[in-house]
Protein backbone atom coordinates (compact mmCIF):
# COMPACT_ATOMS: atom_id res chain seq x y z
CA UNK A 1 0.00 0.00 0.00
CA UNK A 2 1.30 3.46 -0.87
CA UNK A 3 0.93 5.91 2.01
CA UNK A 4 0.95 9.00 -0.14
CA UNK A 5 -0.50 8.16 -3.54
CA UNK A 6 0.16 10.58 -6.41
CA UNK A 7 -2.58 13.01 -7.45
CA UNK A 8 -4.56 12.16 -10.59
CA UNK A 9 -3.25 13.76 -13.73
CA UNK A 10 -5.22 16.74 -15.09
CA UNK A 11 -4.60 15.67 -18.66
CA UNK A 12 -6.05 12.24 -17.96
CA UNK A 13 -9.07 13.88 -16.36
CA UNK A 14 -9.55 16.03 -19.47
CA UNK A 15 -9.23 12.96 -21.68
CA UNK A 16 -11.69 11.08 -19.50
CA UNK A 17 -14.20 13.90 -19.86
CA UNK A 18 -13.85 13.84 -23.65
CA UNK A 19 -14.22 10.05 -23.67
CA UNK A 20 -17.30 10.28 -21.45
CA UNK A 21 -18.97 12.84 -23.71
CA UNK A 22 -17.99 10.81 -26.77
CA UNK A 23 -19.54 7.69 -25.26
CA UNK A 24 -22.79 9.47 -24.43
CA UNK A 25 -23.08 10.75 -27.99
CA UNK A 26 -22.27 7.30 -29.41
CA UNK A 27 -24.83 5.64 -27.15
CA UNK A 28 -27.47 8.09 -28.31
CA UNK A 29 -26.73 7.47 -31.99
CA UNK A 30 -26.61 3.69 -31.60
CA UNK A 31 -29.88 3.62 -29.66
CA UNK A 32 -31.56 5.57 -32.45
CA UNK A 33 -30.29 3.38 -35.28
CA UNK A 34 -31.54 -0.24 -35.36
CA UNK A 35 -28.89 -1.15 -37.93
CA UNK A 36 -26.22 -0.30 -35.36
CA UNK A 37 -27.90 -1.73 -32.29
CA UNK A 38 -29.20 -5.03 -33.65
CA UNK A 39 -27.10 -8.02 -32.52
CA UNK A 40 -25.50 -10.29 -35.09
CA UNK A 41 -28.01 -12.88 -36.23
CA UNK A 42 -27.58 -16.63 -36.70
CA UNK A 43 -26.47 -16.33 -40.32
CA UNK A 44 -23.86 -13.70 -39.54
CA UNK A 45 -22.51 -15.77 -36.65
CA UNK A 46 -22.50 -18.96 -38.75
CA UNK A 47 -20.43 -17.18 -41.40
CA UNK A 48 -17.93 -16.07 -38.77
CA UNK A 49 -17.62 -19.60 -37.42
CA UNK A 50 -17.15 -20.95 -40.95
CA UNK A 51 -14.35 -18.45 -41.62
CA UNK A 52 -12.31 -19.04 -38.47
CA UNK A 53 -8.97 -20.79 -38.91
CA UNK A 54 -9.55 -23.55 -36.38
CA UNK A 55 -7.71 -26.84 -36.88
CA UNK A 56 -10.28 -28.91 -38.75
CA UNK A 57 -8.46 -32.19 -38.29
CA UNK A 58 -9.14 -32.00 -34.57
CA UNK A 59 -12.74 -30.98 -34.95
CA UNK A 60 -15.14 -33.15 -33.00
CA UNK A 61 -17.79 -32.70 -35.62
CA UNK A 62 -18.68 -35.92 -37.35
CA UNK A 63 -21.87 -36.03 -39.31
CA UNK A 64 -24.13 -33.06 -38.84
CA UNK A 65 -23.84 -31.10 -35.66
CA UNK A 66 -26.93 -30.60 -33.59
CA UNK A 67 -26.79 -26.82 -33.89
CA UNK A 68 -27.43 -26.72 -37.57
CA UNK A 69 -30.87 -28.26 -37.34
CA UNK A 70 -32.65 -25.72 -35.10
CA UNK A 71 -30.63 -22.68 -36.09
CA UNK A 72 -30.65 -23.17 -39.82
CA UNK A 73 -34.21 -24.40 -39.83
CA UNK A 74 -35.34 -21.23 -38.10
CA UNK A 75 -33.44 -19.15 -40.62
CA UNK A 76 -34.83 -21.18 -43.42
CA UNK A 77 -38.38 -20.60 -42.31
CA UNK A 78 -37.74 -16.90 -41.94
CA UNK A 79 -36.24 -16.69 -45.39
CA UNK A 80 -38.79 -18.79 -47.17
CA UNK A 81 -36.35 -21.61 -47.70
CA UNK A 82 -36.73 -25.21 -46.62
CA UNK A 83 -33.87 -27.61 -46.70
CA UNK A 84 -32.99 -31.16 -45.94
CA UNK A 85 -29.52 -32.49 -45.36
CA UNK A 86 -28.57 -35.46 -47.39
CA UNK A 87 -26.52 -37.72 -45.17
CA UNK A 88 -23.23 -38.60 -46.77
CA UNK A 89 -23.19 -42.13 -47.98
CA UNK A 90 -20.08 -41.75 -50.06
CA UNK A 91 -17.31 -43.58 -48.19
CA UNK A 92 -14.65 -41.42 -49.82
CA UNK A 93 -15.99 -38.15 -48.46
CA UNK A 94 -16.29 -36.79 -44.93
CA UNK A 95 -19.70 -35.70 -43.67
CA UNK A 96 -20.92 -32.41 -45.09
CA UNK A 97 -22.91 -29.70 -43.43
CA UNK A 98 -25.19 -27.19 -45.05
CA UNK A 99 -25.59 -23.48 -44.34
CA UNK A 100 -28.21 -21.56 -46.27
CA UNK A 101 -28.64 -17.84 -46.08
CA UNK A 102 -31.37 -16.25 -48.06
CA UNK A 103 -33.48 -13.18 -48.21
CA UNK A 104 -32.58 -9.60 -47.53
CA UNK A 105 -30.58 -8.09 -44.71
CA UNK A 106 -33.49 -8.34 -42.33
CA UNK A 107 -33.47 -12.11 -42.27
CA UNK A 108 -33.94 -13.08 -38.63
CA UNK A 109 -32.55 -15.96 -36.72
CA UNK A 110 -33.91 -18.21 -34.03
CA UNK A 111 -33.56 -15.55 -31.34
CA UNK A 112 -36.18 -13.40 -33.00
CA UNK A 113 -38.67 -16.29 -33.09
CA UNK A 114 -39.79 -15.30 -36.59
CA UNK A 115 -41.99 -18.00 -38.05
CA UNK A 116 -43.60 -16.52 -41.12
CA UNK A 117 -42.67 -17.79 -44.55
CA UNK A 118 -41.33 -14.95 -46.59
CA UNK A 119 -40.76 -15.83 -50.27
CA UNK A 120 -37.67 -14.72 -52.13
CA UNK A 121 -37.99 -11.84 -54.54
CA UNK A 122 -35.79 -11.64 -57.66
CA UNK A 123 -33.40 -9.28 -55.85
CA UNK A 124 -33.08 -11.45 -52.75
CA UNK A 125 -29.62 -12.80 -52.15
CA UNK A 126 -29.28 -16.55 -51.90
CA UNK A 127 -26.22 -18.40 -50.65
CA UNK A 128 -25.82 -22.12 -50.26
CA UNK A 129 -22.67 -23.34 -48.54
CA UNK A 130 -22.07 -27.08 -48.42
CA UNK A 131 -18.86 -27.83 -46.57
CA UNK A 132 -17.04 -30.88 -45.27
CA UNK A 133 -16.37 -31.48 -41.59
CA UNK A 134 -12.74 -32.14 -42.49
CA UNK A 135 -10.81 -30.88 -45.49
CA UNK A 136 -11.05 -32.99 -48.62
CA UNK A 137 -9.36 -32.53 -51.99
CA UNK A 138 -10.55 -32.93 -55.57
CA UNK A 139 -14.23 -32.48 -54.93
CA UNK A 140 -16.64 -31.89 -57.79
CA UNK A 141 -20.17 -30.61 -57.45
CA UNK A 142 -23.29 -30.52 -59.58
CA UNK A 143 -26.59 -28.83 -59.00
CA UNK A 144 -30.10 -29.64 -60.19
CA UNK A 145 -33.29 -27.58 -60.02
CA UNK A 146 -36.46 -29.53 -59.48
CA UNK A 147 -39.93 -28.27 -60.24
CA UNK A 148 -43.10 -30.33 -60.32
CA UNK A 149 -41.06 -33.48 -59.97
CA UNK A 150 -38.88 -32.73 -62.97
CA UNK A 151 -35.16 -32.10 -62.50
CA UNK A 152 -32.97 -30.02 -64.78
CA UNK A 153 -29.25 -29.43 -64.55
CA UNK A 154 -28.59 -26.16 -62.70
CA UNK A 155 -26.59 -24.01 -65.06
CA UNK A 156 -24.75 -22.23 -62.29
CA UNK A 157 -21.13 -22.99 -61.67
CA UNK A 158 -20.43 -23.42 -57.96
CA UNK A 159 -17.39 -22.00 -56.23
CA UNK A 160 -15.30 -24.83 -54.83
CA UNK A 161 -12.66 -24.20 -52.20
CA UNK A 162 -9.40 -26.08 -51.76
CA UNK A 163 -10.76 -27.84 -48.69
CA UNK A 164 -13.81 -29.18 -50.50
CA UNK A 165 -16.49 -26.63 -49.63
CA UNK A 166 -19.00 -25.82 -52.35
CA UNK A 167 -20.78 -22.50 -52.58
CA UNK A 168 -23.59 -21.24 -54.77
CA UNK A 169 -24.23 -17.53 -54.37
CA UNK A 170 -26.14 -14.83 -56.21
CA UNK A 171 -29.49 -13.16 -56.40
CA UNK A 172 -32.63 -15.20 -56.94
CA UNK A 173 -32.89 -13.59 -60.38
CA UNK A 174 -29.51 -14.91 -61.54
CA UNK A 175 -29.67 -18.28 -59.82
CA UNK A 176 -33.28 -19.14 -60.72
CA UNK A 177 -33.89 -17.19 -63.95
CA UNK A 178 -37.51 -16.95 -64.98
CA UNK A 179 -38.69 -19.33 -62.26
CA UNK A 180 -41.48 -18.74 -59.79
CA UNK A 181 -43.22 -20.85 -57.19
CA UNK A 182 -41.64 -23.71 -55.33
CA UNK A 183 -38.26 -24.79 -56.68
CA UNK A 184 -36.13 -27.61 -55.34
CA UNK A 185 -32.35 -27.46 -55.34
CA UNK A 186 -30.33 -30.63 -55.26
CA UNK A 187 -26.57 -30.34 -54.81
CA UNK A 188 -24.42 -33.41 -55.27
CA UNK A 189 -20.75 -33.57 -54.35
CA UNK A 190 -18.32 -36.32 -55.09
CA UNK A 191 -14.86 -37.16 -56.32
CA UNK A 192 -14.38 -37.39 -60.04
CA UNK A 193 -17.20 -37.23 -62.53
CA UNK A 194 -20.71 -37.26 -61.12
CA UNK A 195 -22.69 -39.26 -63.63
CA UNK A 196 -26.16 -38.52 -62.32
CA UNK A 197 -29.07 -38.28 -64.75
CA UNK A 198 -31.81 -35.69 -64.35
CA UNK A 199 -34.31 -38.47 -63.76
CA UNK A 200 -32.24 -39.91 -60.92
CA UNK A 201 -31.74 -36.41 -59.51
CA UNK A 202 -35.51 -35.96 -59.33
CA UNK A 203 -35.86 -39.28 -57.49
CA UNK A 204 -33.12 -38.39 -55.01
CA UNK A 205 -34.67 -35.00 -54.37
CA UNK A 206 -37.97 -36.71 -53.68
CA UNK A 207 -36.27 -38.77 -51.00
CA UNK A 208 -34.97 -41.69 -52.95
CA UNK A 209 -32.05 -43.63 -51.55
CA UNK A 210 -28.58 -42.68 -52.68
CA UNK A 211 -25.01 -43.29 -51.68
CA UNK A 212 -24.02 -39.84 -52.90
CA UNK A 213 -23.41 -36.83 -50.68
CA UNK A 214 -26.32 -34.51 -51.37
CA UNK A 215 -28.05 -31.40 -50.07
CA UNK A 216 -31.71 -30.70 -50.74
CA UNK A 217 -33.16 -27.20 -50.49
CA UNK A 218 -36.64 -25.96 -51.31
CA UNK A 219 -37.12 -22.32 -52.22
CA UNK A 220 -40.25 -20.23 -52.64
CA UNK A 221 -39.84 -17.68 -55.45
CA UNK A 222 -42.14 -14.79 -56.22
CA UNK A 223 -42.03 -12.54 -59.32
CA UNK B 1 -23.28 -17.78 -21.46
CA UNK B 2 -19.96 -17.70 -19.60
CA UNK B 3 -16.90 -18.94 -21.45
CA UNK B 4 -14.24 -20.50 -19.24
CA UNK B 5 -10.51 -20.60 -20.04
CA UNK B 6 -11.04 -24.29 -20.82
CA UNK B 7 -13.80 -23.32 -23.26
CA UNK B 8 -11.43 -20.91 -24.98
CA UNK B 9 -8.82 -23.64 -25.22
CA UNK B 10 -11.31 -26.09 -26.71
CA UNK B 11 -12.39 -23.51 -29.28
CA UNK B 12 -8.80 -22.84 -30.28
CA UNK B 13 -8.23 -26.58 -30.49
CA UNK B 14 -10.90 -26.97 -33.13
CA UNK B 15 -13.92 -28.11 -31.13
CA UNK B 16 -16.66 -26.70 -33.33
CA UNK B 17 -19.27 -26.61 -30.59
CA UNK B 18 -16.84 -24.61 -28.44
CA UNK B 19 -16.12 -22.27 -31.37
CA UNK B 20 -19.83 -21.66 -31.85
CA UNK B 21 -20.32 -21.09 -28.13
CA UNK B 22 -17.44 -18.61 -28.09
CA UNK B 23 -18.76 -16.68 -31.10
CA UNK B 24 -22.30 -16.67 -29.68
CA UNK B 25 -21.09 -15.40 -26.31
CA UNK B 26 -18.68 -12.78 -27.63
CA UNK B 27 -20.58 -11.49 -30.66
CA UNK B 28 -22.76 -9.06 -28.64
CA UNK B 29 -19.73 -7.28 -27.19
CA UNK B 30 -17.92 -7.33 -30.55
CA UNK B 31 -21.00 -5.99 -32.36
CA UNK B 32 -21.46 -3.24 -29.76
CA UNK B 33 -17.82 -2.15 -29.89
CA UNK B 34 -17.76 -2.17 -33.70
CA UNK B 35 -20.93 -0.10 -33.80
CA UNK B 36 -19.40 2.38 -31.35
CA UNK B 37 -16.23 2.64 -33.46
CA UNK B 38 -18.20 3.15 -36.67
CA UNK B 39 -20.15 5.97 -35.03
CA UNK B 40 -16.99 7.51 -33.60
CA UNK B 41 -15.19 7.43 -36.94
CA UNK B 42 -18.19 7.95 -39.18
CA UNK B 43 -16.13 10.34 -41.33
CA UNK B 44 -13.87 7.40 -42.19
CA UNK B 45 -16.56 4.74 -42.49
CA UNK B 46 -17.42 3.63 -45.99
CA UNK B 47 -20.74 4.31 -47.66
CA UNK B 48 -21.54 0.59 -47.58
CA UNK B 49 -24.54 -0.84 -45.80
CA UNK B 50 -23.85 -0.46 -42.08
CA UNK B 51 -25.07 -3.97 -41.24
CA UNK B 52 -22.66 -5.44 -43.78
CA UNK B 53 -19.92 -3.24 -42.35
CA UNK B 54 -20.58 -4.47 -38.81
CA UNK B 55 -20.67 -8.12 -39.93
CA UNK B 56 -17.41 -7.75 -41.87
CA UNK B 57 -15.63 -5.98 -39.02
CA UNK B 58 -16.86 -8.58 -36.55
CA UNK B 59 -15.48 -11.32 -38.77
CA UNK B 60 -12.11 -9.56 -38.96
CA UNK B 61 -11.98 -9.27 -35.17
CA UNK B 62 -12.78 -12.93 -34.60
CA UNK B 63 -10.18 -13.82 -37.24
CA UNK B 64 -7.60 -11.70 -35.41
CA UNK B 65 -8.38 -13.55 -32.19
CA UNK B 66 -8.09 -17.01 -33.76
CA UNK B 67 -5.32 -16.68 -36.34
CA UNK B 68 -1.76 -17.84 -35.69
CA UNK B 69 -3.19 -20.63 -33.56
CA UNK B 70 -5.01 -18.13 -31.42
CA UNK B 71 -1.93 -16.20 -30.34
CA UNK B 72 -3.93 -13.10 -29.45
CA UNK B 73 -6.76 -14.91 -27.67
CA UNK B 74 -4.32 -17.05 -25.70
CA UNK B 75 -2.98 -13.85 -24.15
CA UNK B 76 -6.16 -13.55 -22.12
CA UNK B 77 -5.59 -14.71 -18.59
CA UNK B 78 -8.40 -14.22 -16.05
CA UNK B 79 -5.81 -14.14 -13.27
CA UNK B 80 -4.56 -10.84 -14.69
CA UNK B 81 -7.76 -9.02 -13.96
CA UNK B 82 -9.66 -8.54 -17.22
CA UNK B 83 -12.78 -10.55 -17.89
CA UNK B 84 -12.95 -12.30 -21.26
CA UNK B 85 -15.73 -9.92 -22.30
CA UNK B 86 -13.65 -6.86 -21.47
CA UNK B 87 -10.57 -8.32 -23.13
CA UNK B 88 -12.42 -9.17 -26.35
CA UNK B 89 -14.30 -5.86 -26.28
CA UNK B 90 -11.14 -3.82 -26.03
CA UNK B 91 -9.48 -5.86 -28.77
CA UNK B 92 -12.60 -5.30 -30.92
CA UNK B 93 -12.47 -1.55 -30.40
CA UNK B 94 -8.79 -1.33 -31.19
CA UNK B 95 -8.97 -3.59 -34.24
CA UNK B 96 -11.95 -1.83 -35.76
CA UNK B 97 -10.30 1.55 -35.21
CA UNK B 98 -7.13 0.27 -36.89
CA UNK B 99 -9.08 -1.05 -39.88
CA UNK B 100 -10.89 2.26 -40.29
CA UNK B 101 -7.64 4.22 -40.03
CA UNK B 102 -5.39 2.13 -42.23
CA UNK B 103 -7.57 -0.44 -43.95
CA UNK B 104 -5.88 -3.28 -42.10
CA UNK B 105 -5.75 -4.78 -38.68
CA UNK B 106 -3.32 -3.51 -36.08
CA UNK B 107 -0.17 -5.51 -35.56
CA UNK B 108 0.00 -7.01 -32.07
CA UNK B 109 3.70 -7.23 -31.55
CA UNK B 110 3.55 -7.78 -27.85
CA UNK B 111 1.32 -9.01 -25.13
CA UNK B 112 -1.68 -6.66 -25.03
CA UNK B 113 -2.02 -7.32 -21.33
CA UNK B 114 1.56 -6.38 -20.60
CA UNK B 115 2.15 -3.47 -18.32
CA UNK B 116 1.99 -4.67 -14.74
CA UNK B 117 5.64 -5.45 -14.68
CA UNK B 118 6.88 -3.08 -17.35
CA UNK B 119 7.69 0.55 -17.16
CA UNK B 120 6.99 2.63 -20.19
CA UNK B 121 10.05 4.46 -21.43
CA UNK B 122 8.36 7.83 -21.41
CA UNK B 123 10.20 9.73 -18.72
CA UNK B 124 10.58 12.61 -18.30
CA UNK B 125 7.10 13.49 -19.56
CA UNK B 126 6.58 17.10 -20.63
CA UNK B 127 3.91 19.20 -18.99
CA UNK B 128 0.81 19.92 -21.04
CA UNK B 129 -1.54 22.82 -20.50
CA UNK B 130 -4.94 21.21 -20.49
CA UNK B 131 -6.66 24.58 -20.29
CA UNK B 132 -5.50 25.56 -23.77
CA UNK B 133 -5.81 22.08 -25.27
CA UNK B 134 -8.67 22.14 -27.73
CA UNK B 135 -11.41 19.55 -27.87
CA UNK B 136 -10.12 18.45 -31.25
CA UNK B 137 -6.63 17.99 -29.87
CA UNK B 138 -7.90 15.98 -26.92
CA UNK B 139 -9.96 13.81 -29.26
CA UNK B 140 -6.89 13.04 -31.34
CA UNK B 141 -4.86 12.38 -28.22
CA UNK B 142 -7.54 10.02 -26.93
CA UNK B 143 -7.41 8.13 -30.21
CA UNK B 144 -3.64 7.76 -29.89
CA UNK B 145 -4.01 6.53 -26.34
CA UNK B 146 -6.52 3.92 -27.46
CA UNK B 147 -4.13 2.76 -30.17
CA UNK B 148 -1.11 2.48 -27.91
CA UNK B 149 -2.31 1.38 -24.50
CA UNK B 150 -2.89 -2.29 -23.77
CA UNK B 151 -6.45 -3.52 -23.15
CA UNK B 152 -5.78 -3.69 -19.45
CA UNK B 153 -4.39 -0.15 -19.37
CA UNK B 154 -7.39 1.11 -21.32
CA UNK B 155 -9.76 -0.61 -18.92
CA UNK B 156 -8.04 1.07 -15.98
CA UNK B 157 -8.23 4.43 -17.80
CA UNK B 158 -11.94 3.90 -18.47
CA UNK B 159 -12.70 2.99 -14.90
CA UNK B 160 -10.66 5.77 -13.32
CA UNK B 161 -11.25 8.68 -15.68
CA UNK B 162 -14.30 7.91 -17.82
CA UNK B 163 -16.45 6.22 -15.19
CA UNK B 164 -14.73 8.21 -12.41
CA UNK B 165 -14.48 5.18 -10.15
CA UNK B 166 -12.30 5.18 -7.07
CA UNK B 167 -9.03 3.32 -6.83
CA UNK B 168 -10.69 0.96 -4.36
CA UNK B 169 -13.44 0.15 -6.86
CA UNK B 170 -10.88 -0.47 -9.61
CA UNK B 171 -8.97 -2.77 -7.29
CA UNK B 172 -12.14 -4.68 -6.58
CA UNK B 173 -13.19 -5.03 -10.22
CA UNK B 174 -9.80 -5.95 -11.63
CA UNK B 175 -8.47 -7.88 -8.63
CA UNK B 176 -5.49 -5.54 -8.35
CA UNK B 177 -3.54 -4.09 -5.47
CA UNK B 178 -3.77 -0.29 -4.93
CA UNK B 179 -0.05 0.07 -5.60
CA UNK B 180 -0.50 -1.46 -9.04
CA UNK B 181 -3.39 0.90 -9.84
CA UNK B 182 -1.37 3.94 -8.74
CA UNK B 183 1.51 2.71 -10.88
CA UNK B 184 -0.81 2.40 -13.85
CA UNK B 185 -2.21 5.88 -13.20
CA UNK B 186 1.28 7.33 -13.24
CA UNK B 187 2.21 5.36 -16.34
CA UNK B 188 -0.92 6.46 -18.20
CA UNK B 189 -0.28 10.11 -17.27
CA UNK B 190 3.27 9.97 -18.55
CA UNK B 191 2.22 8.33 -21.76
CA UNK B 192 -0.58 10.87 -22.30
CA UNK B 193 1.86 13.77 -21.90
CA UNK B 194 4.41 12.14 -24.17
CA UNK B 195 1.83 11.54 -26.89
CA UNK B 196 0.49 15.07 -26.48
CA UNK B 197 3.97 16.46 -27.02
CA UNK B 198 4.40 14.32 -30.11
CA UNK B 199 1.04 15.37 -31.55
CA UNK B 200 1.70 19.03 -30.94
CA UNK B 201 5.09 20.06 -29.54
CA UNK B 202 3.74 23.55 -28.84
CA UNK B 203 1.28 22.13 -26.32
CA UNK B 204 4.08 21.33 -23.91
CA UNK B 205 5.69 24.75 -24.35
CA UNK B 206 2.53 26.80 -23.88
CA UNK B 207 2.36 26.18 -20.19
CA UNK B 208 5.93 27.30 -19.63
CA UNK B 209 5.37 30.39 -21.79
CA UNK B 210 2.18 31.28 -19.94
CA UNK B 211 3.89 30.89 -16.61
CA UNK B 212 6.72 33.18 -17.72
CA UNK B 213 4.31 35.92 -18.83
CA UNK B 214 2.01 35.65 -15.84
CA UNK B 215 2.31 38.47 -13.26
Amino acid sequence: MIDDPPEPDDLLRALGKVAREEREEEDRRIANDPALSRPLDDIERAKIVAALPVPKARAKSRGFPAWIAPAAAALAIAAGVFFFIGRAGSPSLPPYELVVSAGDHDVRGADAAVAEVRPLTPDSKFELLFRPATAVKDVYARGFLVQNGVAKTWNVRPLTSDDGAVRFVGTARTLFPGMTGEVGVLVVVGRGTIGLSEEDAAKIFAGGATDLTVARVRVQLVP
Amino acid sequence: MKISPEGVERALGGDLSAVRAFVAAMSPIVQARVARTLVRHRDRASARDVRQEIADFAQEIFLALFENEGRLLRMWDPARGLSLENFVGLIAERESSAILKSGRRSPWKEDPLAGDDLELAVEPAPAVDTHVASRDFLTRLLEEMRAQVSPKGLRIFELLYVDERSVEEVCSELAMQPDAVYAWRSRLGKLARKLAAELDPRSSRRLAAQKETSP
